[in-house]
């Protein structure tokens, strides 16, 4: 069969028109003015129009389109309205493609095909949905993540200057005092103003954008090693560095806190009784890489494996800290797109942290 | 004989074309988002100082998605409004681009700029919309979808700038 209909009178021969019907297409047949000459299938479309009447009854969305309409076929091209959307017999939404072409065989009459898309509309409506609220999830939380910084930084002013001026009226008080109660004051003071800084370190963590770039890993394994020098002789610590590490796509700021991190925990939490040995290495991932840092402290308990890299928990009272450290170091992790585990350390008998990233 | 003229709502998603058409033809408000697929074309008769004119509400998607059907749906088009939400800046950004289309495709034709969900707490300064209207030669108008407030006024405007043109 010919695409394209012969008109006649107000429809089109019977098997045309069931045809168009059962292929959810319909056929206009016009003049340049858009008025009606021939209409088959779509009949909930056409409706009681009629030969003579402006097919724009019917369609309003060609209401002012003529010249645009002359304008496409004058220039070879069919003019094309995708994705109608209109609401159907039933109240659903249904979704058209118009297209409006010349008739090869008579310029003058004007060939209108409206094809039924509803099945793929109503998929891309969904996608389109999702995307939408996602991307309007995505603005509220960068609202209220900009609402938190402030806070922050008012509250960070507001707790620090007052800590600031205290412990510098308990060091007066104590040139002139011997009270033991001084010095305790004076020191909880340290400690609290140390607190504050370290939550609010970790509350800014991704407030600004992150900047991936290969990052060396044995630079940065480096670096924490000069850092932590101090402790690392006071505890008779041994450091076991491989003679390179691989390079990794993440922040350079970000993957140096996380190494600093896991080798200063792993000193801070090693038994008084024996010389920490923290071991670095890496081994490859698909499309990443994973730095190990294993030691011979007491290792992390099965069961609380998941709950150390939550925010103020720390296992044990021995050692010094705020319980932050693991805290960041997995938020530091996720923020470059990796992700950071623990197990037991089957070389050195205490914890094995790996922390993948990508490459 | 009635007069029809094809206006385009333009804006980024989520602004509130479809409900401010919708406040506009049925004096309705529902404040469950819907993202509009494709083209919802809405007839709205208005009479502008005795002349009886029929605007063709041409609700089309946000620009997100959609920019290569854009052209299509912006032939034939007398005028157009422009919808920002004064709760997401950034989606007054968008409406530069959609002037340039606008322009690209029909040149410069009558058009507004709609400040809209005007009820609710502002995240941008009235000079800046001042600015940008006055720039892209629209007058604007703080508008409500929910509570109807600067809808009418904002739309005979356009209706009133067409008939004049």
């Amino acid at each position: 069969m010919s695409r394209e209909p012969t008109g006649d009178g107000i429809g089109f021969d019977g098997l045309f028109d069931e045809l168009c019907t059962r292929r959810g297409i319909g056929c206009a047949l016009t003049d340049a003015a858009l008025v009606v000459q021939a209409i088959g299938g779509a009949r909930h479309v056409w409706g009681t129009l009629s030969a003579g009447d402006p097919l724009t009854d019917a369609l309003p969305e060609l209401l002012g389109a003529e010249q645009a309409i002359e304008e496409a076929v004058a220039g070879g091209e069919p003019y094309v309205l995708p994705w109608l959307n209109r609401t159907g017999p039933s109240g659903g939404q249904r979704f058209y493609e118009l297209s409006v072409h010349v008739k090869s065989d008579d310029p003058t009459v004007r060939v209108h095909w409206l094809v039924d898309v509803t099945g793929a509309g109503r998929l891309k409506s969904e996608l389109n949905q999702e995307r939408n609220e996602l991307s309007l999830t995505r603005d509220a939380l960068a609202l209220r993540n900009a609402d938190l910084q402030l806070f922050l930084r008012a509250a960070g002013h507001d707790l620090k200057s007052p800590l600031r001026t205290l412990e510098g009226f308990l060091g007066l008080i104590a040139a002139e005092s011997d009270s033991p109660l001084v010095d305790a004051s004076r020191s909880l003071a340290v400690q609290l103003a140390e607190l504050v800084e370290v939550l609010l370190d970790y509350a800014r963590l991704g407030s600004t954008a992150i900047e991936s770039q290969p990052v060396s890993l044995s630079a940065a394994a480096q670096n924490a090693v000069d850092r932590l020098a101090l402790s690392i002789a006071e505890r008779g610590a041994q450091i076991e560095l491989p003679p390179s590490l691989p390079t990794v796509l993440g922040d350079r700021t970000l993957v140096g806190q996380v190494v600093y991190n896991l080798l200063d925990n792993a000193l801070k939490y090693c038994p008084a009784d024996r010389a920490p040995i923290v071991r670095l290495s890496a081994e490859p991932r698909i499309g990443r890489t994973a730095l190990i840092v294993e030691d011979n402290g007491r290792g992390i308990p099965v069961e609380s494996r998941q709950r150390i890299f939550e925010p103020l928990v720390r296992l044990g009272s021995a050692a010094s800290g705020h319980g932050f450290g693991l805290a960041t170091v997995r938020r530091c992790v996720e923020l470059m797109g990796g992700r950071v585990t623990v197990s037991e350390s089957a070389a050195l008998g205490g914890a094995r942290f790996e922390v993948e990233l990508p490459v | 004989m009635a007069i029809f003229k094809k206006v385009v709502m333009m804006g980024s998603f989520a602004v509130g074309k479809t409900s401010l058409v919708r406040r506009f033809v049925e004096d309705a408000f529902d404040d469950k988002y819907l993202s509009t697929m494709g083209v919802k074309v809405s007839r709205k008769p208005l009479t502008i100082d005795g002349t009886a004119l029929t605007l063709m509400l041409w609700d089309i998607s946000g620009r997100e998605g959609f920019e290569g059907l854009r052209p299509s749906y912006l032939k034939g088009a007398s005028g157009a409004i422009l919808v920002g939400d004064t709760t997401r800046p950034r989606t007054f950004g968008t409406i530069d681009e959609e002037v340039g289309s606008l322009v690209q495709a029909v040149g410069a034709v009558p058009r507004i700029m709609c400040a809209n969900k005007s009820d609710l707490a502002p995240a941008i300064d009235t000079g800046a919309i001042v600015e940008q209207a006055a720039r892209l030669d629209a007058r604007w108008f703080a508008t409500s979808a929910r509570t109807g407030d600067g809808v009418e006024e904002a739309f005979a405007t356009l209706g009133r700038a067409l008939l004049a043109k």
